[in-house]
């Protein structure tokens, strides 16, 4: 088991505790009725997204330049990305996002970290030479972009919110 | 359609939106959208809103049709 894996395993294992732990919650810490509506429609979305996105990526794979350059894997995950983003901005700008009496704030601080984390491995890759293994775009090294620039967007999407939802807090 | 008799009837309580939603277990964004007439409440959350604020439900959420 090399380093990378070792961190990765302990990495899933502290995921996978929070998890379990975070899931305790009291009754005042979930969502309302308002926001299950919301988050109802953002799935529906998120996963039409997903089907559009597997569908489109189907055509490029019929693409042989496509098919030559670019990792079968990384097209996948590049399909569940989008879904997830596409929930994750629709569920924060109609306030859905986080349950009753979370802060918002760490969660910022959390994909922030994802952001810095990914961006470290890049330059990490791109200190070793390319970012493309043996000619193709694949998921080590490229998924980390995808990954940062993901959560760069969920980040500014909701520093966006935070800062509106306190004006409107001020004028309440 | 904006509910400014829930709004009303909030600020006679003097009670922020922050607080009418702590009493009624919703998140305040949720108030403030049936206040701005964005989000029509289930008839639970109608019920617990009258029952923080001594209303009647016809008093905050009937609405009267225009001659």
């Amino acid at each position: 088991m090399n380093l990378t894996n070792g961190i990765t395993i302990a990495a899933l294992l502290v995921l996978i505790v929070a998890v379990c732990l975070l899931s305790r919650r009291k009754e005042e810490e979930q969502f309302d009725e308002r926001q299950l509506r919301v988050r109802a429609d953002a799935f529906r979305i998120g996963f039409f997204s997903m089907l559009g996105s597997v569908f489109a990526m189907m055509i490029l794979f019929s693409w042989k330049f496509w098919v030559n350059n670019v990792e079968t894997m990384f097209t996948l995950i590049a399909a569940v990305m989008i879904a997830f983003l596409i929930f994750a901005v629709y569920c924060i700008t109609h306030d859905a996002f986080f349950r009753r009496k979370e802060n918002p704030k760490s969660y910022l601080g959390i994909c922030l970290a994802v952001v810095f984390c990914n961006v470290a491995a890049v330059l990490r890759y791109i200190g070793k030479g390319s970012l493309l293994v043996d000619g193709k775009v694949t998921l080590t090294p490229c998924g980390n972009i995808l990954f940062a620039c993901t959560f760069a967007i969920v980040a500014v999407v909701l520093l966006v919110k935070i800062l509106t939802s306190r004006s409107e807090e001020e004028e309440d | 359609m904006k509910n400014l008799r829930l709004k009303s009837a909030r600020a006679a309580k003097d009670l922020s939106q922050e607080q009418l939603a702590d009493l009624c277990k919703v998140s305040r964004q949720t108030i403030s959208a049936i206040e701005k007439g964005d989000y029509n409440p289930t008839i639970n959350l109608c019920i617990a809103i009258c029952k923080v604020l001594g209303k009647t439900l016809d008093e905050l959420f009937w609405i009267e049709e225009e001659a």
